[in-house]
């Protein structure tokens, strides 16, 4: 292999973390469900006349097995699709059966938008978007920050009756990062475009303060922005800010080259887009998502910050759990699949029984295996309920019910209900053989 | 080489291959936006002097004589670029019948009235040495139609929830 195509390997497939790739499939799929057009904008374009309607090629292919090349969806058959993009977006999010969520998520994202475009109504800031979503739908998104994943364990958990905790290091692999590359060229790419297209049509008068004086009466005046009147009256300071906006985008490719520019440019892209939906009303908020495409360079960026402390990870706090019953088997999984800081620490009491009056010297074997027990830093120890709640306060997903956890009367109602199923547990779900040993 | 790799190569160089091509096109032509629609992106330059016309769409309820009230695109269940292009085709057209009709119904839902009159109102925003003034422009009457009663009468449902 010659070393450019050594050089490009390793751009685009050295290992990266799973987990970067799946915060853009949340951030993205999150993101895209918050700003999906509503049911009436939707179903508004169904009844305009069919003269109006001028069908984009990709309309054309989605819709080729339902009906012919240019045919034109219904109400029912939008409505259908509209609802459908919805739900398949929320298991996206959450990573149920996470690739045909996302095949279905993206193509309903594209048939909706394509169809909104084929009326001769403009917008372009979804473009980079949706092939964002095609990316995620044939990458391993779904590979960590899932449903799936978890489940995965869990199967994996009662396979082998045992609880594995995560490694320490975050999971990584090769088909990770050409994802994450090509969202992130094709964004310096769509820069590199609006910003040439500005030198090569406008040329230098772009920079004269008036042209982005009159966009701004154009687009602000029309869509109400209370800001709009105020900039428009600076041509001076709005040619200092053209200069800005050209400059960020046609250099916006180099935080892909040099990754410790990723916050300069983020930050610049940030308030860039900002700027322009104050004063412009024009939202770019696909483009802001797709920034997660740069976890890496922002957090290694912000490692090398001075103002950062070194300051040492906190003691963890142990989980004592019965190693030989499936549900705290269970239990143990989702609690490691939630502790993403690595807070906890666990001990099995059925494998190292040993350890257990070093680390809670008051709790006897009999106990322990009665309930789960939770040992702070300082060696306090929490039992059954109690010791759920101090994991609730030290889990932020597990924050939500936190409240709950401190309602009157839980602490009266809570110890009796872990002790309840802690009860079944022992006699439902271990078999003979553990329950023996 | 595995065909999972064989895959995402291809991806890559599809996805970018047609993205350079679009921005670099064969003799450098004018750059392009990709995908879906080829759009100038605010590239061309204006000068002083150059003007923007900021058009109003105004409706005269019937039985309030003088009385007008002034459209406003969240009012309407209907995507706020389609609405611009409506009222911009109605200043534009000889005969815009069907586009009064249109704009009649959704008129009527939005001010809960029958609208016996609907007008374009504009304004000339013209950009000065010192920029925009919104002091120095006036409001100006462009185009009026009565509405019959067929256009006003119509069944559109209320405007749902908005995004």
């Amino acid at each position: 292999m010659s070393p450019v195509f050594r050089a490009l390997d390793r751009h685009f497939f050295a290992p990266a973390r799973l987990s970067d790739l799946a915060w853009l499939r949340i951030v993205c799929v999150g993101g895209g469900l918050l700003v999906f057009p509503p049911l009436w904008a939707v179903l508004h374009y169904a009844q305009v006349a069919q003269s109006e309607f001028l069908p984009l090629p990709a309309l054309k292919v989605l819709l080729l097995p339902l009906g012919g090349w240019g045919v034109r969806p219904g109400t029912m058959f939008l409505h259908a699709v509209w609802l459908g993009t919805i739900v398949a977006g929320v298991t996206g999010l959450v990573g149920l059966l996470t690739r045909p969520s996302l095949f279905l998520f993206a193509a309903g994202y594209t048939l909706i938008f394509a169809h909104f475009y084929s009326f001769g109504v403009v917008h372009h800031p979804e473009g980079v978007f949706i092939i964002t979503l095609w990316l995620l739908a044939v990458s391993p998104s779904g590979a960590a920050l899932s449903l799936d994943a978890l489940l995965g364990r869990l199967r994996v958990a009662a396979e082998q009756r045992r609880f594995e905790p995560r490694p320490a290091t975050p999971a990584e692999s090769g088909f990770a990062r050409w994802p994450l590359r090509t969202v992130q060229w094709l964004l310096g790419m769509a820069y590199l475009s609006a910003g040439l297209s500005k030198l090569v049509n406008g040329g230098l008068d772009w920079f004269n303060g008036y042209t982005l004086v009159y966009y701004v009466a154009l687009d602000g005046l029309r869509w109400g922005s209370p800001l709009a009147p105020a900039f428009a009256s600076h041509p001076g300071i709005a040619s200092l800010l053209s200069i800005g906006a050209v400059v960020l985008e046609l250099t916006f490719f180099l935080a892909i080259v040099f990754p410790r520019l990723v916050p300069l440019f983020l930050l610049g892209g940030i308030a860039l887009h900002g700027l322009i939906y104050a004063v412009q009303r024009a939202p770019f908020i696909h483009f802001v998502f797709l920034y997660v495409a740069f976890l890496e360079g922002l957090r290694r960026g912000f490692r090398r910050a001075p103002v950062r402390a070194a300051a040492a990870p906190p003691a963890p706090w142990t989980v004592i759990y019965d190693g030989l019953c499936p549900l705290c088997i269970r239990s143990m999984t989702i609690l490691d699949t939630l502790d993403s800081r690595h807070r906890l620490a666990y001990l099995d009491l059925q494998g190292d029984r040993s350890r257990l009056a070093a680390i809670a010297p008051g709790v006897s074997a009999e106990q322990a295996r009665a309930a789960m027990h939770v040992v702070s830093p300082s060696t306090e120890v929490y039992r059954g309920f109690f010791g759920f709640r101090q994991l609730a306060r030290i889990l932020p997903p597990l924050w939500p019910v936190l409240p709950l956890l401190y309602l009157p009367f839980a602490a009266t109602i809570g110890p009796r209900l872990y002790d309840l199923v802690a009860g079944r547990r022992t006699r439902h779900v271990c078999t003979a053989e553990s329950c023996a040993a | 080489m595995s065909f999972r790799k064989a895959f995402a190569i291809t991806a890559v160089a599809v996805v970018l291959g047609f993205q350079a091509w679009t921005i670099f096109p064969p003799g450098w032509g004018r750059p392009h936006y990709w995908p879906f629609v080829d759009y100038p992106m605010y590239s061309v330059a204006y000068h002083e002097g150059d003007s923007v016309v900021h058009r109003e769409l105004r409706a005269s309820p019937c039985g309030a004589p003088g009385a007008t009230v002034t459209l406003q695109i969240d009012s309407f269940p209907m995507e706020p670029w389609r609405f611009w292009s409506m009222v911009d085709r109605l200043a534009a057209s000889p005969a815009p019948a069907p586009i009064l009709d249109t704009l009649g119904r959704l008129t009527r839902s939005a001010i809960h009235r029958n609208p016996c009159a609907l007008a374009i109102w504009q304004r000339v925003v013209v950009v000065r040495r010192h920029g925009v003034r919104l002091d120095d422009t006036t409001w100006r009457q462009f185009r009026a139609w009565p509405l019959g009663p067929d256009s006003a009468r119509g069944g559109v449902s209320p405007s749902g929830e908005r995004r």
